[in-house]
């Protein structure tokens, strides 16, 4: 029943689909194709390319293209740069895991050699290698990590993978169909690589037959473990002398909870039959617990598995990595600013653990940043791309950064000396000859903010290793610790956390100390010790850890007097230069003292040494870290890089589609501002929730109904609510008794397609009500 | 109904009647009498707090047996041991148990109650104003329940009433203060009410457990469309689109808003995410003119609101149209082989925008479906665009088609009638029977043979007498004629040689389903066509006059 011939080309639909096709314009469309797979090399001759393409003139319109382009520049290699630190990331967190796979497949079956010799007695003692592989609840997260492991188990060329995914293997038979492509196909790159492979005639035999399901030498059907075993055998002949071949056949499955199991039951048995002549090893992804494969599967096949357990990643520290790699470590990009975090931070601790889609986040996040903030132009450069962007700017972006709010409060602080305030606001020029400080600025602040955090990260954990029972601390996570640094208004300096850890620092005995001191120096070395600005503290720490060493030898000096040259140990090591001093240290640990804290006042002096020392550290990363992990929001110009519209991310990726429905149907006049409905035009002192509830008979009619349906209990009589339609309507007059029928059946069913009401057999003319909740 | 001389509790027990009331005007008729004798003997009744419970007790059993109603209020003992026992803890396990109960009684009505003692009126004749003005003014909903022939006057007694009880309820409150103990029950009823009214506003579950628990609930009327006279597809969708549209301007300018978001998603798009649109009212128009914004992009615009669109569709639609080929293998292969297309590098068209209407169609509404169109979505040459109307949309998503899709929510609520959508849609208003037009009827048998013209004629013809005959009104499959009877007509008026043929036409009928059949209590199939006799007539008559052709 298709509506032919209406108003206009909207109205008329006729067919499932239909499709528009660009306007040909020869000249322009291969080069702008060109351009899309590679958007950074040359510029776009097109003023409005970057119109063209979505971003849109901020400044009131007045933005340059050169600025947009950037703009879209910046996002998108900001972004290349996110996503390739979190891999990379994620990939170092697995890799001992990684491993772990790796040396299970190779070890696979070197250890059951000594079983096959059971199978000479004939004992029916076929069991499959497998790995239980726990991968988190979040099976779409998987899929990059799984990649991986065939890609590195491939690289071994000891294996021939395969990964067989729920999508492609409803049956049996398509899964077998799966497992034997992948095999051949994977067999025919191992020849690609190896021209000089003599048998490459027999494999010809066995290709198939694509069209239909039979091998091409007949007999066999594509979907027969028959054809992969004598294949296998065939590969595997004593004659056969290239070692090289892969010995094994790999099988990876990513999602084993959204297997049939009844599949996977008759799909291992198979397996496990062949077992003699194909080599098969299993990888098992399992996002839940192994009671998942205890229940699918029935304990004879399980018996035929030789199981091992292995833990891929947690996503909370995968968690972890991205909040370092993007907020910690990362001194020029995008950030997220107080609430965008704290809103992702939640999302993906209380609801999904979905990595993914955190990221997909963090990416709209970065987008909308270039898209919306014209000051981003000044966001994510190094020190050479400074002077041309700043070049870039018009008077309408330094007015932009007059208005930044951060701005402000710098001009503000410069009060006192009005003549720089008048400057400040009122000389372009001069403002501009101010930028690069700025800026550098925000960067001086980030790195300064890192190696911090690392501090305190590094103090955190020494304190939870030492097991003093003493020592009372919380170990937080780095994506919390990271909250809170970001979540206080004060920063993390003046966070409880901070102060708790900076208290249990006093307590701790000298070995803990040395330990910290020396991670935290080796941090400093690794990291920035060509920075300049932190060689005081370097300084300050060597010192802090001769001196630590000092005490340790008075002490043994005086426990054994006249025994060992003490003197002398001490004396070189305040001497050697301060790279050496770990080292010379390590050398030194070997003598096992422990000092305490002192409590009561009457120990030896050496003690109170320890105690004075212990304070002396203490208010060290005190100032320390007040100096460096100052909240974000006192950096001037932070708008450029950090991203704070939180309400937009909610509005995009939490939404409550009945919610926002009900509330359109409820409260109409909030969308439609009419001046016919608005309840404040009779009645000021009108309470709003009360008039709410009234209706009008100018309202949408599907509104008028969705009121009434409010007050309905779970049945509803059709008649009856067209009687009260009707009598709504008719407070307007009187009106068509076929119109209201019309409007009422139009209402109804919208309701129904909306989900709010269904048709019942339940009584002649009535629907049921679906909704409660308002 | 004057208050001012009267003991604590009675005020209390009058209000719990407004509170009936207002049951007794959502609720049918006979409900009414309970409320007058409750309005007539409340007076001198010593009622205690538990009146309320009793009532409720009364009204519930009154579901079961309506006749002994009027007994069972008053035969429950007043115990006055009962206000103790309310005032303790054992009241607030009670009240939370029967909150369900209580959330359907109070209504509108308690809430401009509530109001009113809140602010305190004064004066009476301030209060019976307001009120006055409030109720009458600001109840609409329970106005379009009543019947329509009822009286505005039994309005004006319960606005009287509910006055009366409020000042009633002031006065009482401030002249025996010495009373503790009643008045901590006027306390408790208070905060009870006050709690009642919160979980009107919060709890919509609780009117679900309501609804579904409790007896009395359930009633309807039994009053059916059959009453009105009946209705065409084609006049309906007529009228429909005749009708003026509401706030015409208004709607103008919402639209205008989110085209001004056109630039926005069309970056969006790009940056790889997909964009589904959600909100009340028809988004197929903006849809459409943002397919149609941009002349430099290839667009596949899917009516998913058109039942025959299935992913088969979709697929093929796509492979035919962009890959120049012709769709074989399974849905999974035919996405696999589109995906694999968008991947390669020298390929005629570079990227592909889907625009998709209505993605929550209830025929795409199939595992299947979403998972292969989330593959195709996360192919980064392939973007989609997507509406939805259904409030439970997130239910059709798991977690890795979520992921896979990628989604930007955005809502569009354009509050613009879904004329085109719900064209393709027969109502089911517009049940089985009026399903059918006899235009359609005409169509099938003007093509059909003289003799299977004859046979349905017959049919007609009795059901036409059947109608005739009967006093009051049937419906059309009430006139339906046994299988056999019909045969032996059909045989006499020579339509017919053998049961054979006769089965051939009826299979013929049955396939342009313009006959329906059902099996009778004697397990006979009685034969019909769903349609009222006036249309069989009309019918008929142009039966005739294909005869004569």
């Amino acid at each position: 029943m298709t509506l032919k011939g209406h108003q206009d080309f909207l109205d008329s639909v006729s067919k499932e689909s239909f499709q528009i096709r660009p306007r040909p314009t020869p000249p322009v469309s291969p080069r702008k194709s060109k351009k899309k797979s590679d958007s950074t090399k040359g510029s776009e001759n097109d003023p409005f390319y970057f119109e063209r393409i979505g971003l849109e003139r901020l400044l009131d319109g007045k933005e340059t293209p050169e600025a947009m382009q950037l703009r879209h520049w910046g996002y998108e290699r900001t972004w290349s740069q996110i996503l390739s630190s979190i891999e990379k990331s994620l990939l170092v967190e697995n890799s001992a895991s990684f491993n772990d796979i790796v040396s299970f497949v190779d070890n696979s079956y070197s250890s059951i050699e000594i079983e096959t010799s059971f199978q000479a007695f004939g004992l029916p003692y076929r069991e499959i290698p497998t790995a239980l592989i726990f991968t988190g609840i979040n099976s779409p997260d998987n899929e990059l990590l799984f990649t991986r492991i065939a890609q590195r188990l491939r690289e071994a060329k000891s294996n021939y993978v395969v990964m067989l995914q729920s999508k492609d293997c409803g049956s049996l038979k398509m899964t077998m169909k799966c497992l034997n492509e992948q095999v051949l196909a994977s067999m025919n790159d191992f020849e690609n690589q190896d021209e000089e492979m003599n048998d490459a005639d027999d494999t010809d035999e066995m290709t198939f037959d694509v069209e239909n399901d039979k091998l091409a030498d007949g007999h066999l059907q594509r979907y027969d473990m028959e054809v992969l075993a004598e294949w296998f055998e065939d590969k595997r002949k004593p004659n056969n002398d290239d070692k090289s071949l892969p010995a094994k056949i790999v099988i990876l499955i990513q999602d084993f909870e959204a297997f049939e199991p009844s599949v996977l039951e008759d799909f291992i048995y198979i397996c496990s039959q062949y077992q003699d002549r194909v080599k098969f090893v299993l990888l098992l992804g399992i996002a839940t617990t192994i009671n998942a494969l205890q229940q699918a599967l029935p304990s004879s096949i399980l018996n035929s598995l030789r199981v091992k357990k292995m833990q891929l990643q947690n996503s909370e520290r995968c968690l972890g990595r991205i909040v370092t790699a993007v907020q910690v470590e990362n001194h020029i990009g995008i950030k997220l600013g107080k609430m965008p975090y704290k809103y992702l931070h939640e999302v993906f601790l209380l609801y999904n653990y979905s990595v993914s889609s955190y990221m997909s986040k963090l990416q709209y996040a970065v987008m909308h940043h270039f898209f919306s903030n014209p000051l981003s132009i000044l966001a994510g450069i190094d020190d050479q791309e400074l002077p041309s962007r700043l070049s870039l700017l018009s008077e309408n972006h330094l007015e932009a950064i007059r208005m930044q709010k951060s701005f402000m409060k710098y001009v503000e602080a410069q009060l006192p000396d009005s003549d720089e305030v008048r400057r400040l606001l009122e000389d372009n020029a001069y403002l501009e000859s101010l930028l690069p400080v700025l800026i550098k600025g925000i960067e001086q602040y980030h790195k300064k903010f890192s190696i911090a955090f690392e501090c305190l990260w590094i103090i955190q954990q020494s304190l939870v290793n030492c097991k003093d029972p003493k020592i009372n601390v919380d170990r937080k996570a780095k994506h919390s610790l990271y909250y809170l640094a970001i979540q206080e208004d004060g920063g993390l300096c003046d966070a409880y956390h901070t102060q708790k850890l900076l208290v249990n620092l006093k307590k701790i005995d000298s070995s803990c100390l040395s330990d910290l001191l020396q991670k935290c120096l080796e941090f400093f070395y690794a990291n920035h010790y060509a920075d300049p600005c932190l060689a005081q503290e370097v300084s300050e720490l060597e010192n802090f850890l001769v001196r630590l060493c000092d005490i340790e030898q008075t002490f043994i000096y005086e426990n054994n007097k006249g025994e060992e040259s003490s003197s002398s140990t001490s004396s070189t090591i305040s001497s050697t230069s301060s790279r050496t001093i770990l080292s010379s240290i390590k050398e030194s640990k070997n003598v096992v003292i422990k000092f305490s804290p002192l409590i009561q006042g009457e120990e030896e002096s050496t003690n109170t040494l320890y105690t004075i020392l212990l304070k002396q550290v203490s208010e060290f990363f005190d100032t320390f870290f007040k100096s460096n992990l100052k909240h974000y929001s006192t950096v001037t110009l932070h708008e450029v890089v950090y991203y704070e519209n939180e309400k937009l991310l909610k509005h995009m990726f939490s939404v409550h589609p009945r919610a926002a429905t009900q509330k359109a149907l409820g409260q109409p006049n909030r969308y439609i501002k009419c001046r016919c409905c608005d309840y404040a035009n009779d009645e000021d002192d009108e309470d709003e929730e009360e008039s709410i509830e009234r209706i009008f008979p100018t309202q949408q009619d599907t509104c008028i109904l969705y009121k009434m349906y409010l007050e309905f209990g779970k049945m509803i009589n059709m008649y009856d609510w067209l009687m009260a339609f009707k009598s709504i309507l008719e407070r307007d007059g009187p009106i068509d008794e076929k119109e209201v029928q019309a409007r009422f059946i139009a209402g109804v069913t919208e309701l129904q397609t909306l989900g709010f009401v269904k048709p019942t057999s339940r009584k002649a003319d009535h629907f049921q009500r679906l909704t409660w909740a308002r | 109904m004057s208050i001012q001389s009267k003991t604590i509790p009675q005020p209390i027990k009058e209000i719990q009647v407004p509170l009936h009331e207002v049951q007794v005007v959502v609720e049918p008729v006979e409900r009414k009498q309970v409320y007058k004798h409750t309005n007539t003997r409340k007076m001198r009744n010593s009622p205690t707090p538990t009146i309320r419970r009793s009532a409720r007790k009364a009204q519930e059993k009154e579901n079961i047996n309506s006749s002994s109603s009027n007994n069972i209020i008053y035969s429950t003992p007043d115990n006055p041991f009962d206000v103790n026992k309310e005032n303790g803890t054992d009241d607030e396990n009670t009240w939370n148990f029967r909150s369900g109960k209580k959330r359907r009684v109070v209504g509108n009505f308690e809430r401009q109650l509530r109001n009113v003692l809140k602010e305190a009126t004064e004066s009476k004749q301030e209060a019976t104003a307001y009120l006055r003005s409030k109720y009458i003014k600001s109840s609409p909903v329970k106005d379009s329940f009543q019947v329509p022939d009822e009286s505005n006057g039994e309005t004006e007694e319960e606005v009287d009433e509910l006055q009366d009880t409020v000042l009633g309820e002031n006065a009482d409150d401030e002249s025996d203060e010495k009373e503790e103990q009643k008045i901590q029950v006027i306390e408790t009823k208070r905060t009870r009410r006050v709690a009642a009214v919160h979980e009107r506003d919060e709890k919509g579950w609780e009117r679900y457990f309501a609804d579904h628990h409790s007896t009395s609930s359930a009633r309807t009327s039994f009053h059916t469309l059959s009453k009105l006279p009946a209705f065409e597809q084609k006049d309906l969708i007529e009228t429909i689109n005749s009708l003026p549209l509401k706030h015409q301007d208004q709607l103008g300018t919402i639209a205008k808003n989110y085209e001004a978001l056109f630039s926005q998603w069309y970056y969006q798009l790009r940056c790889g995410f997909n964009i589904i649109c959600y909100g009340y009212g028809s988004k197929r128009g903006i849809l459409e003119k943002f397919a149609r914004a941009r002349d430099d992009i290839h667009v596949l615009i899917i009516n998913g609101f058109m039942p025959k669109t299935t992913l088969k569709t979709v697929l093929r639609d796509i492979i035919q149209g962009y890959l120049n080929e012709q769709p074989h293998g399974s849905m999974e292969q035919q996405t696999k082989h589109i995906v694999t297309y968008f991947s390669i590098l020298n390929r005629e068209i570079n990227k592909l925008y889907l625009v998709f209407h209505n993605i929550d169609a209830v025929q795409l509404r199939t595992e299947q479906t979403y998972n292969c169109l989330s593959i195709i979505a996360s192919c980064p040459n392939i973007r989609l665009i997507a509406s939805t109307d259904h409030i439970n949309i997130g239910m059709l998503f798991d977690q890795v088609t979520t992921s896979r899709f990628n989604w930007l929510w955005f809502e569009l609520a354009t509050f613009q009638p879904h004329k085109i959508e719900h064209s393709f849609q027969n109502s089911s208003l517009m049940n089985s029977e009026s399903e059918l037009s006899p235009q359609a009827v005409y169509h099938v048998l003007s093509s059909l043979s003289q003799r299977a013209r004859g046979v349905f004629k017959t049919l007609i013809e009795h059901q036409i007498a059947e109608a005739e005959k009967a006093s009051k009104h049937l419906k059309p499959k009430d006139t339906g004629i046994e299988y056999n009877a019909l045969y032996d007509k059909c045989r006499r008026e020579f339509h017919v040689n053998s049961d054979n043929t006769f089965r051939g036409h009826l299979t013929e009928f049955r396939d342009h389903r313009i006959i329906q059949s059902y099996r009778s209590a004697h397990g006979t199939d009685i034969l019909y066509v769903p349609l009222d006799p006036d249309r069989l007539k009309g019918i008929a008559e142009k039966l005739e006059e294909l005869g004569e052709d």
